[in-house]
């Protein structure tokens, strides 16, 4: 799932950093993904009703059904900022240089939160605390300049602002991935 | 900060040589349900029955250490263990009313303390049959037979039982276990109740029971007192290993 996920968010990034018609096939693997999380919450709860699962069965029960559902909305906002850029002239007014400034710390942030998720390696996940204010600040940093620049073209300021609020998500949801694994393995989650 | 009804302090039991509970200092506080849960054999019945004497009544047993029933040693030279036992009830795996009427099952235990009055009697078999929620269904029935309860309705006969005498705290060991669903759910839910008025003290083996009705849990295994916490704690992220291993079924 999380292979699948890093696909489809890359390849939703790609598309707004260098243009190219991808909907499609975003949409597919998005779907496929929502699909994945609704077979894995599907087989927790058979677990949970069967196995009435406790201590270390139980957390990793939890946290995989919410990384499902994370990993799951990383395919959504993947294909949110492909509709962006179908719907706002193929995506050519976007503030670039902001964006690939912005999506190469979220990929960053993604590829991090999977190694967490699959080395439990929880002192990896720290890192993601700092990146994760970072991003949000280039997010708020933008929207904050919008008001101050009467110059900027509506087409460029609200494609820029979608697609920086879907990647701005896209780092939450590999923030709450590292976290969810962090409780799996040690019963707490980072603080 | 509630009180504490029941405290131990380094309890051992010996049957002959078999050190059954060993060092366990535990303390349980007034007005909750605590469980206490462990492979068979690993002390958690014999521990209960120190919190009223009942070990007494087994040849070789040997007790040394502390136990406080609020506040008194229990264990003390001049302490008559019958008033112990009447201060502490207990509630056993079978239900075992005696084969008596209903009502005799529960006016007993006063007419043992020297209740005689009819009247006074009445009230009492009254109130103890509707604090164990077993009142609604034995009402018109009260002279007959005991043993024609189902067995769900006996064991809140023996629970009626033990709170005709007003004791302080009441034990319960493996209380549902010879039960069906729905009976269980009943005294699962009676316990809740209870522990409003009493303290509660549960054995099983039944984990699932553990986690769904007691507030503290207490891990036992060998004979010792692993691990002790609130419940929500001990089954989501228990500290101890051996509490892990066992509640996920990794042994036990």
């Amino acid at each position: 799932m999380a292979d699948l996920a890093e696909r489809t968010v890359s390849a939703s990034i790609m598309a707004a950093a260098q243009g190219g018609k991808l909907d499609t096939q975003v949409r597919i693997w998005s779907n496929e993904l929502q699909g994945k999380y609704d077979d894995v919450e599907e087989k927790a709860v058979e677990l949970i009703a069967r196995y009435q699962p406790v201590a270390s069965d139980l957390r990793i029960i939890k946290s995989s059904m919410k990384i499902a559902y994370d990993l799951a909305r990383l395919g959504r906002y993947a294909y949110d900022i492909v509709q962006v850029l179908d719907l706002i002239n193929g995506g050519k007014a976007a503030d670039r240089p902001f964006l690939e400034k912005m999506s190469e710390k979220v990929l960053t942030m993604m590829r991090l939160s999977f190694k967490t998720l699959r080395t439990h390696d929880v002192q990896v996940a720290r890192q993601l605390i700092e990146m994760d204010g970072e991003v949000d600040s280039l997010y708020r940093g933008y929207l904050k300049g919008l008001t101050s620049n009467p110059s900027l073209k509506a087409a460029e300021a609200v494609s820029t602002a979608l697609i920086a609020r879907h990647l701005e998500r896209i780092a939450d949801h590999a923030w709450y991935i590292a976290q969810s694994v962090s409780y799996m393995v040690t019963g707490t989650y980072i603080v | 900060m509630s009180e504490l009804a029941i405290e131990t302090k380094a309890l051992s039991v010996w049957f002959g040589r078999n050190h059954a509970v060993r060092n366990v200092t535990l303390e349980i506080q007034a007005n909750q349900i605590t469980g206490i849960i462990g492979p068979s054999g690993c002390g958690k019945s014999t521990l209960l029955r120190c919190f009223n004497r009942m070990n007494d009544l087994i040849p070789n047993a040997r007790v040394e250490g502390i136990v406080l029933l609020n506040g008194e040693n229990i264990y003390q030279l001049d302490v008559d263990p019958t008033e112990v036992r009447r201060r502490v009830g207990m509630v056993f795996q079978k239900p075992n009313p005696f084969p008596k009427s209903v009502y005799e099952n529960v006016a007993f235990g006063p007419r043992l303390n020297g209740i005689a009055s009819e009247s006074e009697l009445d009230s009492i078999v009254r109130e103890s049959l509707e604090a164990a929620a077993l009142w609604d269904e034995v009402k018109d029935r009260l002279g007959e037979s005991a043993t024609g309860l189902s067995g769900g309705q006996q064991q809140r006969l023996c629970i009626a039982r033990a709170l005709a005498v007003d004791p302080e705290v009441i034990l319960m060991d493996e209380p549902c276990s010879a039960l069906d669903p729905q009976a269980t759910a009943k005294i699962e839910q009676l316990m809740t109740e209870l522990a409003k008025e009493y303290t509660v003290v549960v054995v099983t083996h039944n984990m699932q029971e553990a986690a769904r009705v007691s507030n503290s849990t207490a891990f036992m295994y060998l004979g010792e007192l692993v691990e002790y916490g609130p419940t929500a704690q001990i089954f989501e992220n228990p500290k101890n290993e051996l509490t892990e291993n066992y509640i996920t079924g990794r042994f036990g």
